[in-house]
């Protein structure tokens, strides 16, 4: 196996991962930070509030929306970061891997689907 | 209202400051925390715990890619292996009984203890970080779906699994190895980690404030491991392993921890 770094693949791949992490940790820290700037708002322990919800309550500047949207950004960076992997070596012509991350993409995507249809 | 956080924050601080100084992730530290003195079910604190680890790698990755220590292709197809083992255990551990959950962490946090104290394997280091023969693909992509399976269960990010694994099995570089481990730890948390979502087992208040503390306890720590002594820390580290193995081993076999959270 050739361990030659594709320049394309790794450019696209850092910038997801730095801006996937940067975003999602600046939204939680302003999150935390209006729970300290709004301390009448009672503490929020449990399950994530539906996506739906979450949208709903960012209107409001709900803290704990603001918090969940870096948590599910979080979660989803790791996904972009297969897209971003599939794209690049699609381009640097690599079919072979750019196949290897749409399959672990399917993977994933599928157990979530199970998951939710199971429940 | 805010005693609460300001404690995730130190906590989180805490792990990933640790976790930076002896290139562990923080799920070991966080897990056992959150379990035994919060007072969390064991399956919110792994859920918990694995978006940590998400932060911490995908931070560290994005310098590691960047730098182009990382093998790209050798992480994808081990991250075919580990995320399929990853799902494997996060679908099968709400049958799972939480005191086997408890025994088989306080059995890893031994493991890694005695890893820290016998340093670093047997640490086979190439010269050039780019030209090197990958052998054992087929070890490889096994031992990647048990490191999955591992990480979803107990919330970790696997390393002591992979690192040593990559370098002494596969003959991939130390550096090498501890890079791509990081790359596709990532992709292996958010596997089992969504599903840990989708269960209601990722509590935003919880990870929010542990995840902002593990992020700038990444940055004090790689601050920090310059100006220490690596021996101390070391030394600390396995004392604090020790010690949440045998509290974990203790409640997986009944006995009370004290001053533990209900």
């Amino acid at each position: 196996m050739s361990n030659a770094r594709p320049e394309r693949a790794y450019d696209w791949v850092a910038a997801v991962l730095r801006w996937g992490s940067y975003v999602s940790a600046g939204l939680m820290l302003l999150g935390v930070a209006l729970v300290f700037f709004q301390p009448d708002v009672p503490i929020q322990v449990g399950s994530a509030m539906p996506l739906g919800a979450m949208l709903e309550q960012l209107r409001y500047g709900n803290p704990y929306a603001v918090m969940q949207l870096g948590v599910v950004l979080l979660l989803l960076t790791p996904l972009a970061r297969l897209m971003a992997t599939s794209a690049s070596f699609w381009l640097e012509g690599d079919r072979r891997y750019s196949l290897v991350s749409v399959a672990v993409l399917v993977i994933i995507l599928a157990s979530l689907l199970f998951s939710r249809a199971s429940h | 209202m805010i005693g609460p956080f300001l404690i995730l924050l130190l906590l989180g601080l805490f792990a990933g400051t640790f976790g930076a100084l002896v290139g562990l992730g923080g799920g070991i530290i966080l897990v056992p925390v959150l379990s035994l003195w919060l007072g969390l079910p064991i399956t919110v604190a792994v859920g918990v715990s694995l978006v940590c680890v998400i932060a911490t790698s995908s931070g560290a990755a994005a310098i590691y890619v960047q730098q182009r220590l990382t093998d790209m292709r050798l992480g994808m197809l081990l991250e075919l292996a580990s995320s399929a083992g990853a799902i494997t255990g996060a679908l099968i551990v709400p049958f799972l009984p939480p005191a086997l959950v408890k025994g088989l962490f306080g059995a890893f946090l031994l493991y890694s203890a005695v890893l820290m104290v016998r340093n670093r394997v047997a640490e086979q280091e190439s010269a050039s970080t780019t030209d090197y023969p990958v052998r054992n693909y087929p070890l490889g992509l096994g031992v990647s779906y048990a490191a999955g399976n591992v990480s979803a269960i107990l919330g970790i990010g696997g390393g002591p699994i992979k690192v040593p694994l990559m370098n002494v099995f596969m003959g991939v570089p130390l550096r090498v190895a501890a890079a791509t481990s990081n790359f596709l730890m990532g992709v292996t948390a958010a596997a089992s980690a969504i599903l840990y979502y989708s269960r209601g087992d990722v509590y935003v208040a919880v990870a929010a404030p542990l995840c902002v503390g593990v992020f700038a306890g990444a940055f004090l720590g790689s601050w920090l491991a310059k100006r220490l002594h690596g021996r101390w820390i070391r030394l600390i580290l396995v004392l604090v392993l020790l010690y949440l193995s045998a509290l974990m081993l203790g409640e997986a076999f009944g006995f009370h921890v004290p001053g533990r959270g209900r």
